[in-house]
């Protein structure tokens, strides 16, 4: 995906682009919706959050005396932390969380959204076990710095850290597929899959 | 495998080369275990790139200067949190309003929502995941002696409002009213619970079993927990998988558990 610099996706904020939107959606929608899961919320509540950030993003960037003072990404987050905040004042959350327990939705599945977290606290965990090196060409890919870049701030040669990053990758998939709690989630499945 | 490992490393990095690239996504449309593999591999990265963009916002030294401005965003917006006081999160009771059709017996077991994730799995936190005390609904008591009712009512209070020695007192006297027998035996399990006195609730639970009650469902399902708190995984799992087989509000939660518990067993 192209990258764009942060004045000129405030510019198109304020033009009403639809290209800047959809940037920032799948630029930040991801975290902010690890975030909102993070405390305590659900995956509705997530996407409701971070329409409502950006909402205030468009409120604010239209204002006369608004001047960006920090990254974008950093104003996303503050933003949809603090639409996260008034859920929590007006107990929305909590109270959504309930009438779709009364209701019984069968879509909702607990078992799955479980699952799903604590896959993810494997992989965090497996990751921050990599050695530092190992994170750190593994965060430069994540973060979209291009190998050449992340060769020059490490100090080896472009094949090394190409090389190096499938290894540590590799690495981490061994880990975290060796993880005692990711194999007994996944042999279960299989069990219940026979059933 | 190895070269395999490596080129989808590669892919799922953008690390290829258009010509390697169009070679590598043939050969995933036709290997199923090498789609299988790559399907675990992107939901790790995806996830990874999520998480290390969240920390670096979190711990971004700006991050002063963009809650101020996003305060900004919010001036002058009403949000009303006057008319909708808030309620400590992780549990809600509704407070029995009429004495005259008060009886209750919940619509909702309500899973305390924690906060962060869980480490690992075991039966406390398990428990802390599905145990939540009942609520009321409204709810028509059919045949009981108004004196009996009104107390049954006040010690049901007591129990949705947290105040569970105070309930079980008041069910003590009630302990000879054969017509509101169920009642009390349950909401006394109920409150034993709250307590965190699991065998009490336990013997309460099993004596209610036998009898053709309306809250067999709700026994089942809170029994099922007080088995697993107490270690007793095999009872736990038959109990839930008698609730399974009913369709209604603890089906759902029923064999999530059921599941979990395969794993502590």
């Amino acid at each position: 995906m192209e990258k764009f610099n942060d004045q000129y996706l405030i510019k198109s904020i304020r033009g009403r682009d639809d290209v800047a939107f959809k940037y920032l959606q799948v630029k930040f929608q991801d975290s902010i919706r690890h975030m909102v899961i993070e405390k305590g919320g659900t995956q509705d509540d997530a996407k409701d959050v971070f329409s409502e950030g950006l909402i205030a993003l468009i409120r604010l960037v239209d204002r006369e005396d608004f001047v960006l003072t920090c990254k974008l990404s950093t104003l996303v987050y503050a933003l949809c932390k603090k639409c996260w905040e008034q859920h929590l004042e007006k107990q929305t959350a909590v109270r959504n969380y309930h009438v779709r327990k009364l209701e019984s939705t069968p879509e909702w599945d607990f078992t799955e959204e479980t699952d799903q977290q604590i896959y993810q606290e494997i992989f965090w965990e497996s990751f921050k076990k990599l050695e530092k090196v190992c994170q750190e060409i593994l965060e430069g890919y994540l973060k979209e710095i291009s190998p050449k870049d992340i060769a020059v701030q490490l100090g080896y040669s472009y094949g090394y850290i190409r090389k190096r990053k499938s290894m540590c990758h590799n690495f981490l998939m061994k880990m975290i597929q060796g993880h005692p709690t990711f194999k007994k989630i996944k042999e279960t499945e299989l069990t219940l899959d026979i059933e | 495998m190895g070269d395999e490992n490596r080129r989808l490393a590669d892919y799922i990095y953008n690390d290829l080369s258009p010509e390697e690239l169009v070679e590598f996504e043939m050969e995933l449309s036709r290997n199923s275990e090498l789609s299988e593999a790559y399907v675990l591999n992107k939901s790790v990265v995806d996830y990874l790139r999520a998480k290390i963009q969240l920390e670096e916002m979190r711990s971004d030294p700006q991050l002063e200067d963009a809650e101020k401005l996003a305060d900004m965003a919010f001036e002058n917006v009403s949000v009303d949190t006057e008319q909708q006081p808030a309620i400590p999160i992780g549990r809600k009771r509704n407070k029995i309003r009429s004495l005259t059709f008060a009886v209750a017996i919940a619509a909702s077991v309500a899973i305390l929502i924690t906060l962060g994730v869980p480490s690992f799995m075991d039966k406390d936190l398990l428990y802390d995941r599905y145990y939540a005390p009942l609520e009321a609904s409204d709810y028509s008591q059919r045949g009981a002696s108004n004196v009996a009712y009104g107390s049954i009512a006040m010690g049901i209070n007591s129990y949705l409002d947290g105040s569970y020695d105070q309930s079980i007192e008041h069910f003590s006297q009630l302990d000879s009213e054969p017509a509101v027998k169920a009642e009390v035996q349950f909401f006394s399990a109920l409150s034993h619970l709250g307590l965190g006195q699991y065998e009490n609730a336990q013997k309460l639970f099993e004596s209610l079993l036998g009898d053709d009650n309306r809250y067999h469902l709700e026994t089942l399902w809170y029994m099922s927990l007080c088995y697993m708190k107490t270690g007793q995984f095999d009872e736990a799992y038959n109990y839930l998988g008698q609730l399974e087989k009913y369709k209604g509000m603890y089906q759902k939660d029923s064999q999530s558990l059921r599941r979990k518990l395969r794993r502590l067993k």
